[in-house]
């Protein structure tokens, strides 16, 4: 990488090698412009490599793929581009420290071994993903003793290095990782107490549930939390509780559980420091900032996609996001270098969600774009028939019936070509709404 | 065993119905599908579920002290902890690629193991940063 240096100027610079970072750089090296991915690890692939379990890439190759398998597809498509004379160029073991708007530039500031090195770029797309919840982020008393894990480190622990992080568990939280990673135990011999969840639903998706625990006949306590954990040195035990309506612990019904190992599956934060210091500010119901359908921020040439944008449960949906915001940061960065870039924003306009709808991307429409918008969503509670209605200035442009919504399932709709149109013609404001139907 | 109630997801084909499967001591019905197939897959759900046995294997190969595998098709799910054990005593000496058969017919039943990543000595897939 010795031609990359702080006076050379890349089309357009995809931070993380993951599975949105490389369909991003993908996309770039297929618009023809040159394209240099950034990843602080030895390989790409990401969360991926961990993730050994399969059903990945169901909706991308129409196969149940492990995670290590959808990215070698990844990386394989990557390579094979690259022989082709694609642009695409990657640099692992670089880690991004900052970056900053340059006149009509990005400059980015790499640490590598080397120290630190500077690279400016038309385009960045970040798709640094996202990071785990700890037990600092939740309410929990007691001592902090060896033996309190993230799912995600103890699926790095188990599947990467080989090291069994405890052998009795109980898990908090029942997100997907979580569900994995009490079935990965018990595959590899351990003890799984169960999974204590303090809302009254699952968190992870019903057939994780199924799978991983009803498969393994591990309890899943519902309306329950962990309130304390024993140990002085090393967990001991942990005493759970059920909860009440609002939430809070009954003590009466306290109960203690030896166990050695907590591990906490409580959600998934995108992951978006470096912008955020950039005064970028971040949509409270997704954790990324705002941006329109080509994932562009705000902030013009800055692009959001996979987990970083929004915590999607798909690979595939983060794979079709980088992908968009590829295909848009090679348009940036080609119509910068000819003159004074219009940014997407000149024609962008809010959306404004209401109903039951608990967050979505995007949150701003670029009018000026031909092809109709695909909407990601999650609704706040479970709905057996709903319906989605789209309209602008109080005209209504699109009433579809959706069946069976439930939070834990990022819901994907595609715009129709002639509500798309409506939209655009009409005036004032845009509103996506999602109401139950039929009082489900 | 008496009376339970089993709710899945029928995974034959893109429609994916949700079946609700009833088992009455030897007795099971199936509903919610709309096709035959979907009553078979009910039924093999309650009686002999299948999955992919995903794990990992020891290797010394350094760098990389584990290898991703899975089993080539479905297996049994009450077969998985045998499975398993017999899997504990495999170790991958040789850089082996993503797809390649890691073990043949464990436990004698058939199941063939390969791997799912690219198993190489350490050191980045790429150029590295400078
Ligand atoms: C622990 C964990 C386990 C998961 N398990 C599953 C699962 O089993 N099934 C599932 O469908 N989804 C799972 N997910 C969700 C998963 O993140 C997505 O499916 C998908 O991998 C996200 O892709 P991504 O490219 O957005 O992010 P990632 O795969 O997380 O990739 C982000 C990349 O960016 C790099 N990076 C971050 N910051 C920087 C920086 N400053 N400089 C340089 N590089 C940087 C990281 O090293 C990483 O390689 C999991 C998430 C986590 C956190
Ligand atoms: S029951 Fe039949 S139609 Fe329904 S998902 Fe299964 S195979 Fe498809």
């Amino acid at each position: 990488m010795s031609d990359v240096c702080g006076d050379e100027l890349v089309d357009v610079v995809v931070v993380g090698g993951g599975p949105a970072g490389v369909s991003a750089a993908l996309a770039v090296g297929d618009a023809g412009a040159e394209v240099l991915i950034i990843e602080r690890e030895d390989r790409l692939g990401g969360v991926l490599k961990q993730c050994i379990h399969d059903g990945f890439g169901v909706l991308q190759y129409g196969e149940r793929l492990t995670g290590p398998e959808y990215a070698h597809r990844h990386v394989a498509a990557l390579k094979c581009r690259q022989t082709q004379g694609g642009q695409i160029r990657v640099m692992t073991g670089a880690y991004l420290h900052s970056l900053r708007r340059d006149g009509t530039r990005w400059s980015i500031d790499l640490i590598t071994s080397q120290g630190i090195q500077s690279i400016g770029t038309a385009a960045v797309v970040m798709a640094t993903g996202c990071r785990e919840r700890t037990d600092r982020q939740i309410y929990l008393h007691g001592d902090r003793p060896a033996g309190i894990f993230t799912a995600g480190q103890a699926q790095r622990l188990i599947n990467i290095d080989g090291v069994m992080p405890g052998r009795n568990v109980v898990v908090l939280g029942s997100g997907d990782i979580g569900l994995i990673m009490a079935r990965r135990f018990v595959l590899e011999g351990a003890r799984v107490q169960g999974v204590y969840e303090i809302q009254s639903t699952v968190s992870g998706l019903a057939r994780n549930v199924a799978q991983c625990l009803e498969d393994w006949n591990i309890p899943l306590h519902l309306g329950t939390t962990v309130t304390e954990v024993h140990g002085r040195n090393r967990v001991e035990a942990v005493t759970v509780c059920p909860v009440d309506g609002s939430g809070l612990p009954d003590h009466n019904a306290a109960e203690r559980i030896p166990c050695d190992t907590l591990i906490l599956s409580v959600g998934l934060i995108p992951e978006n420091d470096i912008i955020a210091d950039l005064g970028l500010p971040l949509d409270s119901s997704t954790g990324g900032p705002a941006v329109t359908q080509d994932r562009e921020t705000q902030l013009p040439g800055l692009y959001v996609c996979g987990n970083a944008l929004t915590v999607y449960d798909l690979v595939d949906y983060v794979s079709e996001c980088g992908q968009a915001a590829g295909t848009a940061a090679t348009r940036g960065a080609t119509t910068a270098r000819s003159a004074a870039a219009p940014s997407a924003h000149a024609s962008a306009g809010p959306v404004e969600t209401s109903g039951d709808i608990g967050q979505m991307v995007p949150q701003l429409l670029d009018l000026a774009a031909d092809q109709p918008p695909v909407f990601f969503f999650r609704v706040k509670r479970a709905m057996d028939k709903a319906t989605l209605t789209i309209s602008r200035g109080g005209v209504q442009v699109e009433s579809r019936r959706l069946t069976y919504l439930r939070p834990p399932e990022m819901i994907r709709y595609e715009l129709r070509e002639r509500a798309w149109a409506a939209l655009r013609r009409n005036p004032g404001p845009i509103s996506v709404a999602v109401e139950a139907a039929d009082g489900s | 065993m008496a009376h339970r109630s089993i709710q899945r997801t029928c995974i034959i084909c893109p429609r994916g119905c949700s079946l609700e499967i009833i088992v009455d001591d030897d007795h099971i019905t199936v509903s919610g599908n709309e096709c035959p197939k979907g009553e078979d897959y009910g039924i093999e759900e309650a009686t002999a579920p299948r999955r992919i046995l995903t794990t990992t294997v020891q290797t010394t190969v350094a760098g990389m002290p584990r290898l991703p595998v899975r089993s080539v098709g479905d297996v049994l799910l009450m077969e998985m902890d045998r499975l398993m054990r017999e899997i504990d005593s495999i170790v991958v000496t040789q850089p082996v690629r993503c797809g390649d058969l890691v073990a043949a017919d464990l436990c004698g039943i058939g199941v063939n193991l390969i791997a799912t990543d690219d198993l190489r000595p350490a050191g980045p897939d790429t150029e590295r940063g400078q």
